[in-house]
């Protein structure tokens, strides 16, 4: 096999490898409760928060940070919302309107 | 313990036990203000004082039903609760205006026996047609940490303007014990209209009833006689969405203060002479379509019947108390599911009657006591029809001197019938900003102010239409 060849071929199995290693995890807004209380995930992994009740949801994300903060907005039934943790640290995930609706994610 | 001639009524005066504290009702009023004003200004400098003030529903855009079984207030649902216990500041984030929100009801009530001179003063004996009451709220956050409502009520029987129910908090999060932690601090004018359970009195089935029909003349203390009529501060932990623990202090008004907010009469009703303490616990688990709580709560206070001070001697009064909610939700991911509701509530009131005996020179009988039993079960088929029963029952010491009954027992007990119907206040109702309640009640008695003959005759049906507009 051409140099070349080999050398596109790693890089190109590279990326794929990098692409996999990015994950994406589902939590629903269920029943005025996120169905999970807390997750670990690694560096640019997402979370996809789902409304599967029939009331108006919304996501805010605290962290990692002490001051930093992302409201992702209101979030009617049926609809997702994805967030993609960049950095490492300790989140709060919150609901605005929903106090119970709260989980806490650690990135790695 | 309230009742004797219907003098239900307390107030405060100037402290006459030797240990009184001698703090007016006025300072103590002034003390709240100044609290309420410190936590406001200590929110109001951190952040942006021009924030929106929406009532409630507008403020969270959730429906009645989010927060209501029944789709109408004032029994809560978990998530009810939960917003009350955070301040009432939970929001959408969007910009509402005011937080104004204005109620009215009307009824038409029949008792099985017209009352003779009429039900009350402007009304007939019987069938009569009345607006019960209108009132405006301001109801909703005023700064991103405190939240609460006060009402300002027009009572449509008594013709008479006053302040209605009052709760003003602040609350926030932390950990204790690695576990989470909500403690908050509340200014009320009524012992248990913090209370966010409906297996306490102020907010406890029935939540309407008659103005116009008769009721027994016995109730505790903790059950309205003191509502409106004090004011209080106290503060409150939820640990771990498992242990409720609060401690408030109450001051009856005295009696410029409660002209001041509408309270009539002043002149001739009971009043109280210190600073009365109220405890609450409550332990709570919540399943995922069921909750469940027991309580126990509990106040204590001095009272001087009429407000005479003649023989520098009160009564002294302690009410203990249990009780219990039990919530069934069928679908917890629609607040239109089917809700089972239960509610359970013992009183023991205990009352040393030194006052009492010494001002009416009859042989009353020193040591008195009253205990009151409410068990009220309802379900709520998809938020908008909903019956419900209750069986009721108070029973105390018989003593001819004290209770004005043909015998001389206090003792009553019968079953309330209800069924109402609330079309809106759903995800999809046409009109998200008004709603109504439509209901009809029917009191039975086994036994009223201590006697089971002509008890029935108090036996009474009640319409009501309560109507709600949130501005």
């Amino acid at each position: 096999m051409p140099l070349r060849l080999c050398v596109a071929t790693a890089f190109l199995m590279g990326i794929i490898v990098a692409v996999q290693a990015a994950s994406t995890i589902t939590v629903g807004q269920h029943g005025l409760l996120l169905t999970q209380s807390s997750a670990s995930i690694k560096q640019g992994d997402r979370i996809v928060f789902t409304n599967e009740d029939d009331v108006i949801h919304n996501i805010h994300i605290f962290g990692p940070g002490p001051d930093d903060s992302t409201d992702l907005g209101l979030q009617k039934p049926g609809i997702s919302l994805t967030y993609r943790f960049d950095k490492a640290g300790t989140y709060r995930v919150r609901c605005n309107i929903h106090p119970s609706v709260r989980m806490a994610v650690t990135v790695k | 313990m309230l009742g004797r001639d219907n003098k239900t009524v307390l107030g405060t005066v100037v402290p006459t036990e030797p240990t009184g504290n001698r703090v007016s009702a006025a300072a103590l009023i002034f003390l709240s203000s100044g609290l309420l004003l410190v936590v406001l200004l200590s929110t109001v400098l951190r952040t942006n004082p021009a924030v929106a003030l929406p009532s409630f529903a507008i403020q969270t855009g959730q429906p009645c039903a989010a927060c209501h079984i029944g789709a109408f207030g004032p029994q809560l649902t978990p998530y009810g609760r939960d917003f009350k216990l955070h301040g009432y500041v939970a929001s959408d984030g969007k910009d509402h205006g005011l937080p104004l929100a204005w109620t009215a009801m009307a009824s038409f009530t029949h008792t099985l026996e017209p009352q003779p001179g009429g039900a009350a003063p402007g009304f007939k004996p019987n069938d009569n047609i009345a607006l019960d009451e209108t009132s405006l709220y301001w109801a909703g956050r005023i700064t991103p940490e405190v939240g609460g409502f006060i009402e300002f009520m027009f009572d449509g029987v008594s013709q008479q303007p006053q302040f209605g129910n009052v709760d003003i908090r602040h609350a926030s999060e932390g950990e204790l014990f690695d576990h989470d932690l909500l403690w908050g601090v509340t200014i009320n004018n009524s012992p248990t209209v913090q209370d966010p359970w409906n297996s306490t009195p102020v907010w406890g089935f029935p939540y309407n009833r008659s103005p116009l029909a008769p009721t027994p003349m016995a109730a505790t203390l903790v059950d309205g006689g003191l509502a409106q009529r004090a004011a209080g501060a106290g503060a409150y932990v939820l640990w771990n969405e498992l242990l409720y623990l609060e401690s408030d202090v109450y001051k009856g008004l005295d009696t410029g203060a409660l002209r001041a907010v509408g309270q009539v009469p002043v002149d001739d009703g009971d009043q109280t002479t210190a600073f009365m303490p109220y405890a609450r616990v409550a332990l709570i688990e919540d399943w995922k379509n069921d909750h469940l709580e027991i309580g126990a709560y509990g106040i204590s206070a001095h009272i001087l019947p009429g407000g005479n001070q003649t023989f520098g001697l009160f009564n002294r009064v302690t009410d203990a108390a249990l009780d219990a909610t039990y919530q069934f939700i069928s679908d917890p991911t629609k607040v239109t599911s089917d809700r089972l509701s239960a509610h359970a509530t013992y009183i023991h009131e205990i009352a040393r009657m030194e006052a009492s005996s010494a001002e009416t020179l009859t042989g009353m009988l020193l040591d008195h006591s009253l205990d009151t039993v409410r068990l009220d079960v309802s379900y709520s088929f998809a938020a908008t029809v909903t019956p419900s029963v209750q069986y009721f029952r108070s029973t105390g010491t018989a003593d001819i001197n004290y209770w004005s009954t043909p015998n001389g027992s206090p003792n009553s007990d019968g079953m309330i019938f209800e069924v109402a119907y609330v079309p809106w206040g759903k995800p999809d109702s046409p009109f998200p900003n008004v709603n109504f309640r439509l209901a009809v009640q029917y009191v039975n008695y086994f036994r009223f102010d201590g006697s089971s003959i002509g008890a029935r005759n108090n036996n009474n049906v009640f319409f009501s239409l309560w109507s709600a507009v949130k501005f």
